[in-house]
C-alpha cells in the first residue's frame, strides 16, 4: 500500500509561511486586485467609460508617449553605461578594490529618492554648480536652463536606475566562464570578435532582463520626474499623483494607474522571462537584484 | 563568531585572478575608464549634497563661499524636522522588526521545505521589489481609505513591512542557504521540533543574516518616499515626505542638511551591513 | 542492561518493499530488510545506490513514497524525525557551531526535558567513552576531524537510541585514523549491545565492521549476508566486481553423471552446489577470486591450460595473468615466490579452483 504525504504533517512544515501570507494577500494583492474594478466604477455603475476618455483624449497620448521616450533613453544610456561597470566589476576589478567598487554602484540604492533628485537639483540648478562652472569659465553669458527639463530627468532617473542595471548584467556575467573568453582569443578572434560573438551573446539574458528592469523602473518611478521635471512636464506617475492628491478624481487615477500596473506587469513578465533563459545558470528572476 | 563567519571572510579574501585576456589590453583600459567615470558620476551628487549642506547661505550655491553648521543647527531647532526625523525612525524600526519576524520565518520554509507552489510564492513574496511603488502606494491608499486606516500610522506602518519584507526574505533566505541542512536534521534527529530547531539552531547561525536582513529593511523604510507620500496624515510627515514638500519650493541649508542626515545613516548603516555579511553577498541571492 | 535482557532475535527495523523516487528517479526501489538487536548492518554500494536515502527514511527526513518501515514493531510512517527513537552520525558530522561540545552532545538529553544533574553525568561519561575527555568548552571549530567525530558519535550515543544509523561517518577522516575508528566503533557497538546500520562505499570498511552486509546497486539490493559469505560466493556481476577482484568467466553449467559442473573455454571444472541451475543451453558467468586459483605448471587433464601472458610484483601479492584456450584472462593471485619466478610469459600453465569458490552469476 502507498504511503501518501500526511497533509497535517505539511501544514506542520509549513506553518510559518502563513504570517507573511496573511500580510501580503491582505495589504498587497487585495489592493492590487481592487485597483482594477475601481476603475470601472462611474457614477451611473460600471463602464469603461474612463478608459474611453483616457485614451480617446490626445493629452493623456501626449503624457504616455513622453513617458516611454524618458524611460527608453534612461535604459539605453543605463546599457551603455552599466554593462562596462558590470563586466570591470565582475572580471576586472581586484579584490582590494572589488569591495569599495560594490559599495559605490550599491550607495545610491540606500539614499532616498527625493535626496537623490535634490543633489541634482544642487547641481543643475539655475545657480547650480554646472551653471557656476560655465559661467565661470565664460562659456556661457548667462545661465542655462537644464533643470526642468526632459534631459534633467533623464540624467536622474539614469543615476537612479545605473546601479539595477550592473547588478543585474553582472550577475549573470558571474556565471560565464571566463575561459570562454579566453579560448576565443585562442582560436584567433580579436577583443572585438570575442566581445561581439563570446560574452555579449552570453549575457544577453541579463541585458535583456537589465533592460526590462530599468525601463519598468524608470516608466514607473513618480519622484524624479515631479522634482527635475517641474510641474510641467508631466509622466504617467505624476498624472497619477495629482489625480488622487491634487485633484481627487479617484476613478481617473485609478484608472491611469490601472494602465501602468499592466504595462509594468508585462515588462516584468519579459523581464522574468529573460532571466530564465536557457544559458543563466540557476533560478534567479525577480531576486536577482535589488 | 561561528562557521557562517568564517566562511564569509574567506569568501572576502577569495584571490581574484584579473582576467583580462578576453578583451585585450585596450579593452580593458576603455572599460576601466568607462566604470571609473560611472562610479563618479554616481558619487558626485551625494559629495556635492554634503559640500553644500556646510554652506553658510540660507540659499544652496555650490562651491560654498564657506564652511559653517548652520544648516545643521537650523535642522536641530526645527520642530517639524525633528518631529518628522522622529517619525521616521520609530516607523522604520517598527517596520523592520515586524518584517524581519515575519520574513525570517517565511524565507526559512521556502529555503527549506519543498513542496507544491513554492516557486510561485517566492515569486510573490519579493515582487514588491519590482512592482511600481506608485502603484502599491495608490492601492494601499484605496485599501485603507475603506478600512479607516488612510492616515493613521498603522496604516503607514502596514504600508512599509509590505515594501521592507522583500528584502529581509532576500537576505535572511541567503543566510540560509549558506547553513549545512543536515545541521538541522541533527537537530531534528536529536528531538527537537521545527519551532525548537529554528530558535536553538537556525536563529543563531543565521543572527547576522538575520541582522543585515532586519538592517536592509530599516534602511528601505527610511528612505521611502513613493508609498509614504500617499499615506501619512497631515501634519505627520516621514523625513523624506518634508524634504519632498520643501522641495516643491525652496531648497535651503537646513533641508540639504536634513538630507545628509539621511545619508549619513544610510551610509553607516550600509558600511555595518558589509561589515556582517559583505555587501555583494548582500545584493543578491 | 545485563546482557541477558537481550533477545538477539527481536528485530529492531523492518522495511518492507520501500520506494522512494526523486522526480523520475528511482532512488530506492522496493527495498526490504530487517536489522536485529544489537547487530551490525551495512549497507554498501556505489554513489547514488540509493544507500543514503534509505538512511534518511528510517531517520525520517524523507518519506517513502510506498511501503512500510517499523521501528520496534511500530510503523513509523506518522512519525516525524524528532520523535524517532533513532539517532544519527552524519557524513559531515552536522555538529551545532555555535555550540561547544558539551551542549552538542547535551542536545537530545535536553530536548527530553532530563534532568541537568543527569544530563551533566550521562555527558561526561559519554564524552569518556568517545575518549574526548576535558574538551567540553571547545566549539566544533576548534577540534580536529577526528575528534569532531567522535562528539558526532557521543552526541547521537548518549540518547541511547534503539538504532543508530551512520551515514559514511569516518569518510572524511584519513585513512590511518579511518582505520583506528573503525576498530573503536566497533568495540564500542560491542559493549553498548547497540543496532548500527551502516553506510558506506568501502568494502573493506564493510568487511572489517559488519554482521552482515547488505550490498546496493540502482536503488535495489543485490545480495544480504555475513562479508565472508558475500565475498566468497557473490550472486552478480555486480557484488562480485564491486566487492574485491574477481575473474568473471563466461561458459555454461553442464550436468555430468547428476553432479553440475562449470564448462569454461571447452574445459570442464568443478562445481559447488547449485542451487538454482540455469538452463544448460544458455551461457553463464561464472566468478572466482584471483586468490582462489590455484596454479601450477605440471600438465594434468582435470586442469584448465592455459598460457602466462603476463606477471607483476606487487611486493605483498604476487599476479599472474594468465589466458585459456578461448583466450579468456585468468588472474592469479599467489604467493609461491618460487613458482612465480620461474614463470616466463608464453609458457604453458595449468590452473584449477576448489568447487566451493567458483560462484555462479546472475545475469
Amino acid at each position: 500500500m502507498p504511503t501518501r504525504r500526511n497533509p497535517l504533517r505539511q501544514l506542520r512544515e509549513l506553518w510559518p509561511l502563513i504570517p507573511a501570507c496573511i500580510l501580503l494577500l491582505l495589504f498587497y494583492a487585495l489592493p492590487l486586485l481592487l485597483l482594477l474594478p475601481n476603475s470601472f466604477a462611474t457614477k451611473n455603475g460600471w463602464s469603461g467609460s474612463i478608459y474611453v476618455s483616457v485614451l480617446g483624449d490626445s493629452y493623456y497620448w501626449i503624457i504616455i508617449g513622453r513617458s516611454f521616450w524618458i524611460a527608453g533613453i534612461s535604459t539605453l544610456l543605463c546599457l551603455v553605461l552599466g554593462y562596462p561597470v558590470a563586466y570591470y566589476l565582475v572580471r576586472l576589478v581586484s579584490s582590494r578594490f572589488r569591495r569599495y567598487a560594490y559599495m559605490i554602484v550599491i550607495a545610491p540604492l540606500f539614499t532616498s529618492a527625493v535626496i537623490r533628485a535634490m543633489a541634482w537639483v544642487v547641481i543643475l540648478g539655475r545657480r547650480g554648480m554646472l551653471n557656476e562652472a560655465l559661467l565661470a569659465a565664460d562659456l556661457v553669458d548667462s545661465p542655462l536652463r537644464i533643470l526642468y527639463s526632459e534631459s534633467a530627468i533623464v540624467v536622474g532617473l539614469v543615476y537612479i536606475m545605473i546601479p539595477f542595471m550592473v547588478l543585474t548584467i553582472a550577475a549573470v556575467l558571474e556565471n560565464v566562464d571566463s575561459t570562454l573568453e579566453e579560448a576565443a582569443r585562442d582560436l584567433g578572434a580579436s577583443p572585438l570578435v570575442t566581445f561581439f560573438k563570446v560574452t555579449l551573446p552570453l549575457t544577453l539574458p541579463g541585458v535583456v532582463a537589465g533592460a526590462f528592469l530599468v525601463f519598468a523602473l524608470s516608466l514607473s518611478s513618480y519622484v524624479t520626474p515631479a522634482l527635475l521635471g517641474g510641474g510641467r512636464l508631466k509622466v504617467i506617475a505624476t498624472l497619477i499623483f495629482e489625480q488622487f492628491m491634487r485633484v481627487f478624481n479617484w476613478p481617473l487615477g485609478t484608472t491611469i494607474a490601472s494602465v501602468l500596473l499592466i504595462i509594468a506587469l508585462l515588462v516584468i513578465w519579459a523581464y522574468n522571462k529573460a532571466l530564465t533563459h536557457r544559458f543563466v545558470a540557476g533560478r534567479r528572476g525577480a531576486a536577482a537584484t535589488l | 563568531m561561528t562557521q557562517t563567519a568564517t566562511a564569509i571572510s574567506g569568501l572576502r579574501s577569495r584571490p581574484r585572478r584579473v582576467r583580462r585576456a578576453g578583451i585585450g589590453r585596450l579593452g580593458v583600459w576603455v572599460l576601466r575608464l568607462v566604470a571609473w567615470s560611472v562610479f563618479a558620476f554616481l558619487l558626485l551628487p551625494l559629495v556635492v549634497l554634503i559640500v553644500s549642506s556646510f554652506a553658510g547661505q540660507s540659499y544652496v550655491v555650490f562651491p560654498p563661499r564657506a564652511f559653517s553648521l548652520e544648516g545643521y543647527r537650523a535642522f536641530f531647532t526645527d520642530a517639524v524636522f525633528l518631529h518628522s526625523l522622529l517619525l521616521s525612525f520609530e516607523l522604520a524600526a517598527s517596520a523592520s522588526v515586524i518584517a524581519t519576524a515575519i520574513g525570517f520565518l517565511a524565507a526559512y520554509v521556502l529555503v527549506r521545505r519543498r513542496f507544491y507552489g513554492r516557486d510561485f510564492l517566492s515569486a510573490f513574496f519579493l515582487s514588491p521589489l519590482i512592482l511600481p511603488q506608485i502603484i502599491i502606494g495608490v492601492a494601499l491608499l484605496q485599501l485603507f481609505t475603506i478600512l479607516g486606516l488612510a492616515t493613521s500610522f498603522s496604516g503607514l506602518l502596514i504600508a512599509h513591512v509590505v515594501a521592507v519584507i522583500p528584502y529581509v526574505i532576500r537576505t535572511v533566505g541567503a543566510a540560509f542557504q549558506t547553513i549545512d541542512p543536515r545541521v538541522e536534521e541533527a537537530a531534528a534527529d536529536l528531538g527537537a521540533g521545527q519551532l525548537q530547531t529554528l530558535a536553538l539552531v537556525v536563529l543563531p547561525m543565521v543572527r547576522g543574516g538575520a541582522l543585515a536582513g532586519a538592517l536592509f529593511a530599516f534602511i528601505m523604510s527610511w528612505i521611502n518616499v513613493e508609498v509614504s507620500i500617499f499615506i501619512s496624515a497631515t501634519g505627520s510627515y516621514t523625513l523624506p515626505v518634508v524634504l519632498y514638500n520643501y522641495m516643491e519650493y525652496s531648497i535651503t541649508t537646513a533641508v540639504v542638511a536634513a538630507a545628509c542626515i539621511g545619508i549619513y545613516v544610510a551610509v553607516a548603516l550600509v558600511l555595518f551591513i558589509d561589515r556582517i555579511i559583505g555587501i555583494d553577498t548582500a545584493t543578491k541571492l | 542492561m545485563r546482557p541477558s535482557d537481550f533477545r538477539m532475535d527481536e528485530v529492531i527495523v523492518r522495511l518492507e518493499r520501500v520506494e522512494k523516487r526523486f522526480d523520475a528517479i528511482r532512488a530506492v526501489d522496493g527495498v526490504s530488510f530487517t536489522v536485529r538487536r544489537g547487530e551490525f548492518v551495512t549497507l554498501l554500494g556505489p554513489s547514488g545506490c540509493g544507500k543514503s536515502t534509505i538512511l534518511r527514511m528510517i531517520a525520517g527526513f524523507e518519506d517513502p513514497d510506498a511501503g512500510h518501515i517499523e521501528i520496534d514493531g511500530i510503523d513509523v510512517r506518522d512519525q516525524p524525525a524528532h520523535h524517532r527513537p533513532v539517532n544519527m552520525v552524519f557524513q559531515s558530522y552536522a555538529l551545532f557551531p555555535h555550540l561547544n561540545v558539551f551542549d552538542n552532545v547535551a542536545f537530545g538529553l535536553r530536548r527530553k526535558k532530563i534532568a541537568s544533574a543527569e544530563v551533566e553525568q550521562r555527558v561526561k561519561d559519554y564524552l569518556h567513552l568517545v575518549s574526548l575527555d576535558n574538551l567540553d568548552e571547545r566549539y566544533p571549530s576548534q577540534l580536529s576531524g577526528g575528534q569532531q567525530q567522535r562528539v558526532a558519535l557521543a552526541r547521537a550515543l548518549v540518547n541511547r537510541p534503539k538504532l543508530l544509523l551512520l551515514d559514511e561517518p569516518l569518510g572524511a577522516l584519513d585513512l590511518k585514523l579511518r582505520r583506528r575508528m573503525q576498530v573503536e566503533l566497533k568495540q564500542l557497538q560491542r559493549e553498548l549491545q547497540i543496532s548500527f546500520v551502516y553506510v558506506t562505499h568501502d568494502q573493506d570498511e564493510a568487511l572489517t565492521l559488519s554482521d552482515r552486509i547488505a550490498v546496493m546497486n540502482n536503488g535495489h539490493i543485490l545480495q544480504v549476508g555475513r562479508g565472508r559469505e558475500i565475498y566468497d560466493r557473490p550472486q552478480s556481476l555486480f557484488v562480485a566486481n564491486f566487492l574485491g577482484e574477481a575473474n568473471v568467466l563466461s561458459g555454461n553449467v553442464v550436468s555430468e553423471s547428476g553432479r553440475f559442473k562449470a564448462e569454461i573455454g571447452g574445459c570442464l571444472m568443478p562445481l559447488g552446489n547449485v542451487i538454482n541451475p540455469p538452463v544448460e543451453s544458455g551461457g553463464v558467468l561464472f566468478a572466482i577470486r584471483p586468490e582462489h586459483v590455484r596454479l601450477s605448471t605440471e600438465a594434468d587433464v582435470r586442469k584448465m591450460r592455459c598460457l602466462v601472458e603476463d606477471k607483476l610484483f606487487l611486493g605483498n601479492g604476487l599476479v599472474v595473468y594468465a589466458r585459456n584456450a578461448a583466450r579468456q584472462l585468468i588472474t592469479v593471485r599467489n604467493s609461491d615466490r618460487a613458482l612465480f619466478d620461474q614463470l616466463t610469459p608464453g609458457q604453458t600453465v595449468y590452473v584449477d579452483w576448489h568447487s566451493d569458490d567458483c560462484s555462479v552469476l546472475s545475469e
